[in-house]
C-alpha cells in the first residue's frame, strides 16, 4: 500500500478508531497512546496489507492487538476476548465504572461505560462502528458466534440500565 | 419477556433470520405489543449508537525508519561467528566507499544487529519486517554447513518486527527474538529491541 493511500485510508477511520478506543479504555491519555501505537505499526506493516479485509477491520483489528499487548506489559488480567464466555450475563454496573459521564450528557454513553470491556467493545463495533459479526471476530480474534452473543447481551444489559434509568 | 423472544428480535434486527423464521417473526409481530415493542427498543439504541459524539483523534506523525551510523556489533550467537562480524565490517567499509552508506556525521546513530538462525537442510533462509516496510524479503548467508544462516543490518534504536522465510515459509516464531508478538494477521512475529 503506498504511504499516500496509507494516509487517505487512516484520516477517514482514525476519528472512529480514536472514539473506539476512547470508549473502550475510558481514559484519553492511554487512547491516544495507543492510537499512536496501533498507527505505527499499521504504517510499518502497510505493505503487509493485501486487502483480504477492509483497512478498517484491518486497522482495528491491530488497535486490538495494541490494547493486548499493552495489557500484557503492564501485567493487568483481561478476559474480555477470551473464548469461553462467562456463564453470566453481564456484571452489576458499580459507580466507579463511569468515567465517561462528565465528557457527555448521553444517557447511552453513560449507560455503555457502566458494561465490562468485553462486552462494550462488540456493541461499539458492531452499533457505533457498523462492523458485521464477521469483521468484529476479525478485530476481535473471537469466534463470530462469540461476537453475536456479546452484542445480544450487550443490547440487553443497555436495555435494562436504560429502563433503569428513566424509572 | 421470554428470552427466545429477545433472541429472535435479535437475530430479526441484524436480518439474520432465514425467510421462513423471518415470515413467522413478521406474522407474530401483527399481534404482539411485546415484541414490536422490543424491536422499537433494539432499533432505537441502534440510533442513539449511531448518533455518539465521534471525537477527533489526535494527529500521528508518522517514523521513518532506516538510517545509517556505525555503533557496537551486536552479535545473536557470540564469538564463534567473530569472524564473520569481521567481514561484515569489512563489507560495511566497502559500503561507505561506494556510497552505500553514509557516513556517522550525515546521518542518526544506529546499531549493528545481526540475524542468525539455525535451519540445516534449508535451501534459502530470508527475512522481512518493518526495518524495511515489509517490502522485499532479504536473504540471510549460509554460514557453513552447520545449518546456520546469518544477516546483519544496521538499525536505529526502537523495536522491530520481523518473520523468517525458510524456503519461503513463513516460520511461527525466531528462537533469538528477544519475544515473539502477535501480528496482525492472525500469524506471529518476533520482535527484536534495538539499542533500548
Amino acid at each position: 500500500m503506498e504511504e499516500g493511500h496509507f494516509r487517505s485510508e487512516y484520516e477517514q477511520v482514525s476519528g472512529q478508531l480514536y472514539t473506539f478506543l476512547l470508549r473502550t479504555l475510558g481514559d484519553p491519555d492511554l487512547a491516544s497512546d495507543i492510537l499512536q501505537e496501533a498507527a505505527y505499526r499499521a504504517y510499518r506493516s502497510r505493505n503487509q496489507f493485501r486487502g483480504d479485509s477492509s483497512f478498517k477491520t484491518w486497522i482495528y483489528r491491530i488497535a486490538v492487538n495494541t490494547m493486548k499487548n499493552h495489557w500484557v506489559r503492564s501485567n493487568r488480567e483481561r478476559k474480555w476476548f477470551d473464548e469461553v464466555l462467562d456463564t453470566q450475563s453481564v456484571e452489576t454496573p458499580s459507580p466507579e465504572r463511569i468515567v465517561f459521564g462528565k465528557e457527555s450528557t448521553s444517557r447511552l454513553s453513560q449507560a455503555l461505560m457502566m458494561l465490562e470491556e468485553g462486552y462494550r467493545a462488540p456493541f461499539m463495533l458492531k452499533h457505533v462502528d457498523g462492523l458485521s459479526y464477521s469483521e468484529i471476530s476479525q478485530v476481535l480474534d473471537i469466534a463470530e458466534n462469540n461476537a453475536r452473543v456479546r452484542v445480544h447481551r450487550a443490547r440487553n444489559a443497555l436495555r435494562r440500565l436504560l429502563r433503569e434509568d428513566v424509572s | 419477556m421470554k428470552t427466545s423472544d429477545l433472541d429472535l428480535a435479535s437475530r430479526y434486527f441484524d436480518g439474520e433470520l432465514d425467510q421462513a423464521q423471518k415470515e413467522a417473526f413478521e406474522k407474530r409481530l401483527l399481534s404482539e405489543d411485546h415484541l414490536r415493542g422490543l424491536l422499537e427498543e433494539l432499533k432505537g439504541l441502534d440510533i442513539s449508537a449511531r448518533e455518539l459524539e465521534i471525537y477527533k483523534a489526535p494527529e500521528i506523525k508518522f517514523p521513518r525508519i532506516m538510517g545509517a551510523r556505525y555503533g557496537h556489533i551486536r552479535s545473536r550467537i557470540g564469538p564463534f561467528l567473530a569472524g564473520v562480524a569481521a567481514a561484515a565490517c569489512v563489507l560495511v567499509g566497502i559500503g561507505m566507499g561506494t556510497g552505500i552508506f553514509k557516513t556517522p556525521s550525515q546521518e542518526l546513530r544506529t546499531e549493528a544487529f545481526r540475524i542468525v538462525y539455525y535451519a540445516p537442510g534449508a535451501d534459502s533462509v530470508s527475512i522481512v519486517g518493518d526495518f524495511n516496510d515489509w517490502s522485499n524479503e532479504i536473504p540471510l548467508m549460509r554460514r557453513d554447513k552447520g545449518g546456520y544462516w546469518i544477516a546483519d543490518f544496521r538499525l536505529k534504536p526502537g523495536e522491530y518486527r520481523y518473520v523468517l522465510l525458510v524456503d519461503g515459509e513463513e516460520r511461527a516464531g525466531d528462537p533469538m527474538a528477544d519475544y515473539v508478538i502477535d501480528d496482525d494477521f492472525g500469524s506471529k512475529n518476533s520482535v527484536v529491541r534495538i539499542g533500548l
